[in-house]
């Protein structure tokens, strides 16, 4: 091309003004760097903005647990300091169990989480319709975490990247060593580059196993005092680990406005950009079978987001050329981020997959990516996430 | 002689001719304000036309219905505010 | 037979309506209003009737019992010529979302339906701009057409005062455009005392726009001398608006300006509006293309959409006369009568010929109305034409998401309404931006947010009741 190129200089670049790259650039921020944050439109309104910002300790794997429960503890800590910045809600999460069998999960649940020290409360009957006597009847019981809380996503992005420059509307088109090459013509040069970009992570990163997870999102009007917790039927879990085409499951949140925001439906559409109405009826019917009250509340917006999601069957990305042959990935099934450097191109770190947990998992994210790119010590054991477990050794 | 049905708004009882909307009966009832605002303030119809749900009260218990798009009913109880 | 459903049952809608009934379809007109008539219609016929109409045969005995008012002759003959045809109308119900070839309704009672069709004819109308200006959430201040309409609906400008007697409600009307004219007329018969008339505009442009309507249509001019005479010697003021209302539990003040001094005149309500802007919701919901913030059509009110046709205010701001117009010639469309040569091709020569003669003379009429009407619209636009100065309304502290309470202070310095709604909340009530939106198009060049459905607050029930009957439809 013949355009005119310029050549810029950075010490980190940071791809992606979402809450994952936001999070890293203000880790990165201590460290006298020279850091620039892009973004393809504004920061905070890709998955970010469309998402239900529930901050939550989830123990489907040690890995996981470990991740969420590291990360809840930064964003305590950050909302102590900017509580009404953040819209920080410290209303805990409440699993629901709907009979006797996901009673049993509840019991395993609490063991677990109090072995990693992780406050609950078991709840039988009684006690989980007095915490919420809008719970539709005849519910066997739940769990209630304490400690998990409610922000809202694009203010803490915003707030993470406070003094930070980014470069908004600004498409990047290709990432190589040492280089990220904006649509307009130019180039950057950085030390370190960050892919951070969401969904959209594999566009920019060949052989990221990341796919798009549609969500669907239901807002209602303001009635105060309706729920209290974040209250999520345990039969979500199922949904989660469902690898079905669509999947919906009971998810509510109470917004600091007096407003709830309804979920939850998982799908694989790719990036189709169109309300799923069947799906979104589903997710109400679901939401309306635990609490039938919502049946004559106002809804008053639809959305939905893309969950950057971790793909779990595709061949693994290989780091020699030369060897055909498929199989599964590695990571087939750990369902876990994929953070840290990625072998292939010079100074590239990955922060991507996070699905649907990436407003939680983004402040743990960012600082085992500062530590490795920083050469300080993790954190938290960071092999579990480390891109290297996708890859297959060529012998 | 066109009909005539009662209401209520906040517990006062007004008598409004059939057909007229909750609206001209807050009116009539000799209220101005219809809702407050998140932030607190009073606020009044604007459009009249149900486009911007500054004529929210309270019908039969139900929150958020439009004062400008309902008819009354006899014995229709109305809160504003 | 052709299915054709017209959404909006003012003007374009009803004429629409006819039109394709007359031409052997079956035709379901919808609105979300208790009555049918549209802004200007709605009440020109007194209906007594508690509820709303489920039919035109229902709308028709309402009107015997009531008497006609002066100003709605033709009103009354497109209403007379709807129950002839035997079009189903449907009021209050509500339009909240479109799939495919289906639209679906919300009943006063919060339940959806959904109804299928071959052919949509969008006449879904405009709704009033308003601009803000500090004191403008104050109740008692309101629209221009809202005021209208809340009149209509039996809202008294002459209240029984507690001491006795009645009080005459004193009245600024401000903004922008012809309504203000015929709305303190209104005002004023019901009552009220009309304190003044605001009109942005300089008095050279109403001048223009006078011999304009003198030349165009004028049987309009003898209107306006009418509501002149009704209700002079109230002042209509040109270039002067509101740059404030002020008061406690309500209006109780206006400032006035014409831009070099400024003047308090005391008011009990204040109407003000700067015209109008097309309700393009739906259609956009839908997908038909936009330009300007209205509706793209051809010649014979074709949306991009196949099979989608537009009429009225939705495709640009043009009078009731236009509206009619454009309806009728949406509705022989949509109902097929409007074919275009090439449509006719399994016709032998001279059958196809006959066949255009006769449609097309219809529409070439109606066509060709279309077009001096459009002058007089083009006319409309330009004599009212904001001025740049009305930007300057809204001060710091000034609230402009009404639903959100978010200040003018806080929108400025946000990028664009996408990044506004997100950090400010601007735009995430009730009303979807319809209020804030509009003016923020116009004070910073914001382009609209994306319509999502619903596009009116609807029940959660409503959705599922939905799914339940269309399963069993399914299974039927
Ligand atoms: C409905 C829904 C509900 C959710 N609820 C929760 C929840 O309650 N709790 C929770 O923890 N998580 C939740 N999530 C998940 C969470 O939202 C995501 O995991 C998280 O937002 C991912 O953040 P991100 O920064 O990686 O992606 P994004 O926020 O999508 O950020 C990526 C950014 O990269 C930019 N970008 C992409 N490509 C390019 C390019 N080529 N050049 C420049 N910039 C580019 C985009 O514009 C975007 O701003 C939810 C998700 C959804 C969809
Ligand atoms: C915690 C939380 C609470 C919320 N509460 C509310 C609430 O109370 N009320 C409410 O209304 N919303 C609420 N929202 C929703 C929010 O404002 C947005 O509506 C939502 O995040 C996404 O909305 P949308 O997809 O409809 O996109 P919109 O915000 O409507 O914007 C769509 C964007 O996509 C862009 N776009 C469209 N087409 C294309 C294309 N082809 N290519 C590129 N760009 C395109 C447009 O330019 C526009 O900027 C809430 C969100 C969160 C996270
Ligand atoms: S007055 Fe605007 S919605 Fe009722």
């Amino acid at each position: 091309m013949l355009g005119h190129r310029v050549t810029e200089n950075y010490d980190v670049v940071i791809v992606g003004g979402g809450i994952v790259g936001a999070a890293c650039a203000a880790e990165l921020s201590g460290a006298r760097l020279r850091i620039l944050v892009i973004d393809a439109g504004r920061v905070g309104c890709g998955t970010t903005g469309a998402s239900m910002g529930h901050i939550v300790v989830m123990d489907d794997s040690e890995a996981l647990l470990n991740l969420t429960a590291f990360s809840r503890e930064l964003w305590l800590r950050l909302a102590k300091d900017s509580a009404s910045a953040c819209e920080y809600l410290p209303c805990g999460t409440l699993w629901v169990a709907a009979d006797a069998e996901e009673m049993d999960v509840v019991y395993q649940k609490a063991k677990n989480y109090e072995e990693h020290d992780i406050a609950v409360e078991v709840l039988d009957h009684k006690s989980l319709y007095q915490y919420e006597p809008n719970l539709a009847q005849g519910l066997a019981g739940g769990l209630r975490v304490v400690g998990d809380c409610v922000i809202y996503p694009p203010n803490c992005a915003a707030l993470l990247l406070q003094g930070i420059e980014v470069r908004e509307n600004c498409n990047v088109c290709q990432i190589s060593d040492n280089l990220v090459s904006l649509e307009n013509g130019s180039e950057i040069r950085a030390e370190f580059i960050v892919n951070a970009a969401g969904a959209a992570a594999p566009k920019l990163t060949a052989e990221l196993p990341v796919e798009p997870r549609k969500g669907h999102l239901v807002i209602t009007a303001r009635y105060p005092g309706f729920c209290q917790h974040q209250i999520v039927e345990l039969g979500y879990l199922k949904s989660v680990q469902k690898m079905e085409k669509e999947s919906v499951a009971f998810n509510i949140q109470p917004r600091p406005s007096g407003q709830y925001l309804i979920g939850s439906s998982r799908e694989f559409a790719g990036w189709d950009d169109s309300i799923n109405r069947n799906l979104v009826n589903r997710m109400l019917t679901r939401a309306c079978d635990y609490m039938p009250a919502l049946k004559e509340m106002f809804a008053i917006r639809t959305w939905f987001g893309y969950r950057p999601a971790p793909m779990l069957s595709c061949p693994p990305p290989r780091l020699a050329s030369g060897d055909a042959g498929a199989g599964e990935s590695k990571n087939g099934g750990d369902k876990l981020p994929i953070i840290g450097n990625w072998p292939k191109v010079k100074g590239l770190y990955i922060a991507a997959g996070h699905e649907g947990l990436g407003i939680t998992t983004s402040l743990g994210t960012a600082r085992l990516l500062a530590a490795e790119i920083l050469g300080q010590p993790p954190p938290i054991d960071p092999a579990p996430y480390r891109p290297s477990r996708l890859f297959r050794e060529n012998k | 002689m066109m009909k005539k049905i009662t209401v209520k708004v906040n517990d006062k009882s007004v008598v409004v001719p059939e057909g007229v909307t909750v609206a001209a009966a807050v009116y009539m009832a000799g209220e101005t304000a219809f809702r407050k605002s998140v932030s607190g303030q009073l606020r009044s119809p604007v459009c009249g036309m149900g486009i911007c749900y500054e004529c929210r009260v309270q019908i039969d218990n139900q929150p958020h219905q439009l004062a400008c798009r309902q008819l009354c009913r006899e014995g229709m109880e109305i809160r504003t505010l | 037979m052709t299915r054709i459903v017209v959404v909006g049952a003012g003007p374009a809608g009803i004429a629409a309506a006819c039109r394709a009934a007359e031409s052997g379809a079956m035709v379901t007109l919808l609105d979300g209003e208790p009555y049918p008539g549209g802004g200007i219609w709605r009440h020109s016929i007194d209906y007594s009737v508690p509820r709303p109409v489920r039919n035109s045969k229902e709308a028709k005995n309402m009107r015997e019992k009531t008497k006609i008012s002066n100003g709605a002759r033709k009103a009354k003959r497109w209403f007379n010529r709807l129950d002839k045809v035997g079009v189903s109308l449907r009021t209050s119900e509500t339009v909240v979302d479109i799939t495919g070839r289906s639209v679906q309704v919300q009943r006063e009672q919060g339940e959806l339906d959904s109804i299928a069709f071959d052919k949509l004819i969008l006449a879904t109308g405009a709704h009033e701009l308003f601009l803000p200006f500090p004191g403008w959430t104050l109740p008692n201040v309101m629209g221009v057409g809202g005021a209208q309409a809340l009149l209509k609906a039996g809202m008294p400008v002459n209240p029984a005062s507690p001491r006795g007697g009645v009080k005459r409600l004193r009245v600024v009307v401000g903004g922008s455009g012809p309504l203000l004219f015929a709305v303190a007329a209104s005002l004023a018969k019901a009552g009220a005392k009309i304190v003044c008339v605001a009109e942005q505009t300089s008095g050279m442009q109403l001048a223009k726009f006078a011999l304009g309507i003198l030349r165009y249509q004028p049987a309009k001019m003898v209107q306006g001398m009418g509501y002149m005479l009704q209700y002079f010697p109230a002042p209509y003021w040109p270039n002067t608006w509101v740059k404030e209302a002020r008061g406690d539990s309500q209006v109780r003040e206006v400032v006035l300006t014409n831009g070099k001094r400024q003047w308090i005149e005391p008011a009990d309500l204040v109407a003000c509006a700067y015209g109008l802007v097309p309700s393009v919701e739906l259609a956009a919901l839908a997908g038909c293309k936009q330009e300007n913030g209205r509706l793209v059509v051809d010649n014979l009110q074709r949306t991009s959409i196949e099979g989608f046709f537009a009429a009225g205010e939705i495709t640009g701001i043009g009078g009731t006369d236009l509206a009619i117009t454009e309806g009728e010639i949406a509705g022989l469309a949509a109902a097929g009568k409007a074919k275009e040569t090439a449509d006719y091709t399994d016709y032998t020569e001279k059958e196809k010929k006959q066949k255009l003669k006769s449609v097309k003379s219809v529409v070439n009429k109606l066509i060709a109305r279309r077009e001096r009407q459009q002058k007089f619209a083009r006319l409309l636009n330009q004599s009212f034409a904001l001025k740049p100065h009305l930007k300057q309304l809204p001060a710091d502290d000034t609230i402009v998401c009404r639903c959100e309470d978010v200040t003018f202070g806080e929108l400025k310095n946000q990028a664009d309404q996408r990044s506004a709604k997100l950090y400010t909340r601007c735009g995430m009530g009730p009303c979807q931006g319809r209020v804030c939106s509009s003016a923020l198009q116009y004070l910073l060049d914001w382009e609209p947010n994306k319509v999502r459905p619903p596009l009116f607050p609807t029940k959660i029930g409503a959705f599922i009741s939905n799914t339940e009957s269309l399963k069993r439809k399914a299974k039927k």
